[in-house]
């Protein structure tokens, strides 16, 4: 029995948009994951998954809905019935393409939908661009809205880059705007096709603390239920709630499926790293190779050991480690060419920026009088 | 603002709110302390009360659900960032 707390599946290499930021290396290539690949994902995984365990399975990279309905109508067929009750579906997308036709399906499989938006328009459309070089902003809202008013509530993913970090009154209006109640922020990341990073090579930590900070204290003070996930997760920690560990450290905490049956462990954005000496980070076939052949493979087992002296490195010298876990491998290699490092500016701009936002909102909070809100209702 | 839905309280308005009505007893960090799992418990313990209890925010969230991370429907509780 296995027990992987996240399946990131990929139906498709192939994205229909063109975001200046992307690191995925083969989003032209129109692959669709193959039957016999669904198969070895029934056989070799969902069916071996403990009936106790509660995995999230995402549909994921390239653009999840470039793949037809027909396609996952199929997958669901042979996944569901044999995952276990508390697995959990889910989609994060674009928009651009989610239709009436799409959110049926989400309906019908449970499926939960995260849209990738960069925040105001201004931000969104510098970047996220369509292949023929048009702006995609009013597709990502005309999707939330239809999501919404399916009785949907996407969470949304929002890349920052430096110049976002100084609107943050902004980015708090838009999605106060539109009824968007939890966001997770991301970074422009150097990382696997993207060869450069807007945030490398200074410092932008504090920029990063104040725009978290400045958009708690904007949602603090209208009463408005944000969910930033990174702090939420802080928060939760430092709180005493259980929360699971990081599974990016962890073997087959998160199990990493492409299209073309390769499979992957670890941080999921590995698989799309050019890396000879760990094998690229593709560990096996799913069609081919059990799981356990999977782990004894010598790139695997290198790259387990690596990671671990990392996250050992990082117990020993980070004042953020009970909250972060260890870091995220895939950005260790890409910034400092060594898992075996420890603090990256993904670290500074993430994990350390939302624990510092966190503490000085709190602390702020002995010296104010006592304000009182009860379940937040949007109206 | 779109959307006619209630939303539960985030975390980190629940731990702010805790906050203030425990003004000087909040535990300030130096910048240079390791930050611990539980170290800000004591906020929510102390506060009698009970909309500041963890459970209370659990039956906000889900109704039935045994843990407060259930909101972040994608990813809610690793560490991934990416969905």
């Amino acid at each position: 029995m296995i027990e992987p707390r996240l399946i990131i599946l990929q139906p498709t290499p192939y994205c229909n948009i063109n975001c200046s930021y992307c690191y995925l290396g083969h989003r032209d290539e129109k692959r669709l994951m193959a039957r016999e690949v669904v198969e070895a994902l029934r056989e070799k995984i969902f069916s071996r998954l403990s009936p106790r365990s509660a995995p999230i399975v995402v549909w994921h990279a390239g653009e999840p809905t470039a793949a037809p309905i027909a396609w996952y109508e199929h997958a669901y067929s042979r996944l569901l019935d044999v995952a276990p009750p508390r697995t959990r579906f889910a989609m994060q997308s674009n928009g651009i393409a989610i239709d009436d036709k799409w959110i049926d399906l989400f309906r019908r499989t449970n499926t939960n939908v995260g849209l990738s938006i960069d925040g105001p328009q201004r931000f969104h459309d510098a970047r996220r661009r369509t292949r023929n070089d048009k702006p995609t902003w009013h597709l990502a809202i005309e999707a939330l809205k239809r999501l919404q008013d399916s009785g949907f509530d996407p969470s949304v993913i929002t890349v920052l880059h430096p110049d976002g970090l100084e609107c943050p009154e902004d980015y708090y209006a838009f999605y106060y705007r539109h009824g968007i109640t939890q966001v997770s922020f991301s970074v422009d990341e150097l990382e696997g096709a993207n060869k450069s990073s807007s945030f490398a090579g200074k410092h932008f930590k504090v920029a990063a603390t104040a725009f978290l900070l400045s958009i708690l204290e904007l949602a603090y003070r209208d009463s408005f239920p944000l969910h930033i996930r990174e702090v939420e997760r802080i928060a939760q920690k430092l709180a005493g709630v259980e929360l699971s560990e990081n599974e990016q450290v962890e073997p087959w905490a998160a199990i990493v499926v492409a299209a073309d049956g390769r499979i992957s462990t670890f941080s999921p954005e590995f698989m799309e790293m050019n890396a000879p000496a760990y094998g690229n980070f593709a560990f096996g076939s799913i069609v081919d190779e059990s799981l356990e052949e999977v782990g004894r493979s010598p790139a695997f087992l290198r790259a387990s050991r690596e990671i671990a002296q990392g996250v050992e490195a990082c117990r020993k010298s980070c004042r953020y480690f009970s909250v972060c876990g260890g870091g995220s491998p895939v950005n260790k290699l890409s910034e400092a060419g060594d898992m075996k490092a420890t603090e990256t500016d993904f670290c500074r701009l993430t994990t350390q920026a939302s624990s510092d936002a966190l503490m000085t909102f709190i602390e702020r909070r002995s010296n104010t009088n006592p304000h009182f809100i009860r379940t937040a209702v949007l109206a | 603002m779109a959307g006619s839905r209630v939303a539960p309280v985030p975390f980190a308005f629940l731990l702010a709110l805790a906050s203030e009505a425990n003004a000087s007893q909040v535990p300030l960090v130096d910048g240079k302390d390791q930050l611990k799992p539980g170290m800000l418990s004591d906020l929510l313990k102390r506060n009698a009360n009970p909309e500041f209890s963890i459970k209370s925010v659990e039956q906000v969230r889900d109704g039935e659900t045994t843990t407060v991370v259930q909101y972040f429907r994608n990813c809610l509780y690793g560490s991934w960032r990416n969905c």
